[in-house]
């Protein structure tokens, strides 16, 4: 029998996408439902609830949204300071949430003097109401374990250094 | 205002600075006007020479020999309840509590200053 060789793979054989080779490592050993405080970009000096790292190495966090205006996120390990703050985020079910989530919306195609009339009314980038339902569904039971604790004003609580205080003889 | 902490073997002195920050040593011998020879064996301490500028002097002493020997000063140290006395001054109450400020993690220093906002929103509101 002549083994029967694969040329020209069909579209059905595919290959999957390659696992990372060195998948990040995250740093400090951090638990879902740890605190970290985001240190740069639009959010920075928020605290924030860590709930997994994504395939992609970033990890996924979330304010809650209703505690501090900070929706799931996704962003380097690097970008974040680990507190010793872990909350109670049992009941999360993040299964569902990829780096597929955070793909950016195609842009609305048009003519480009479609585009150039229209520049005059900037539309507001509106979040999907898919986006809204996942996040309510994912913060609900976070929310449940801090409601009426010091710990829904600890989030609500934006991290700033404070006069004498050097950021290398805190603890977290 | 007189001096009356001098320096002087059995002087308890706290060290300041260096790896045996915030510990207790007695003062066995002096070198010079600058230096002493320190030894704190219920503390641990290492009998060492330690810079004057490193040393804060406290009120209590012990009555040992110039020179005395680490046993000798063990001994004479725990006749004395040092260790006792000297957590009842305020210097090391104050230090205690330093060192539980410099401690505190994030989490626990957003309770204080929300404690204390609370206190002075109750005292400002009490106060009209």
């Amino acid at each position: 029998m002549v083994k029967r060789f694969d040329w020209y793979k069909g579209e059905e054989n595919k290959e999957k996408k390659q696992q990372p080779q060195n998948p990040t490592k995250l740093k400090g050993n951090i638990q879902a439902g740890q605190v970290l405080v985001i240190l740069s970009g639009r959010f920075r000096g928020k605290r924030v609830v860590f709930l997994k790292q994504l395939h992609s190495g970033y990890i996924l966090v979330t304010g809650p949204y209703k505690v501090n205006g900070v929706p799931l996120l996704r962003l380097p390990q690097k970008h974040t300071l680990t507190t010793s703050k872990v909350i109670d985020v049992n009941g999360v079910n993040t299964g569902d949430i990829s780096d597929a989530y955070f793909k950016k919306e195609d842009k609305v195609k048009g003519s480009k003097e479609e585009q150039f009339f229209q520049d005059g009314k900037k539309k507001k980038a509106e979040v999907s109401q898919a986006k809204k339902d996942t996040q309510k569904a994912v913060d609900a039971s976070i929310l449940a374990a801090i409601k009426g604790k010091t710990e829904a004003k600890y989030l609500r609580d934006v991290f700033t250094l404070h006069k004498g205080q050097k950021a290398h003889e805190l603890v977290f | 205002m007189a001096i009356t902490r001098y320096v002087e073997p059995g002087r308890v002195a706290l060290v300041n600075y260096g790896k045996n920050v915030h510990k207790l040593g007695v003062i066995v011998d002096i070198l010079d006007e600058n230096r002493v020879l320190l030894d704190g064996p219920t503390t641990g301490v290492a009998r060492e020479v330690y810079p004057l500028k490193r040393l804060y002097l406290t009120g209590l002493k012990v009555s040992i020999l110039r020179g005395a020997r680490t046993k000798t000063l063990r001994k004479a140290l725990e006749n004395n309840d040092i260790c006792e006395k000297w957590e009842k001054t305020s210097k090391a109450k104050k230090q205690a509590i330093k060192m539980k400020r410099a401690s505190l993690n994030d989490y626990d220093r957003f309770v204080v200053s929300n404690l204390k906002r609370r206190r002075a929103f109750e005292l400002r509101r009490k106060a009209k």
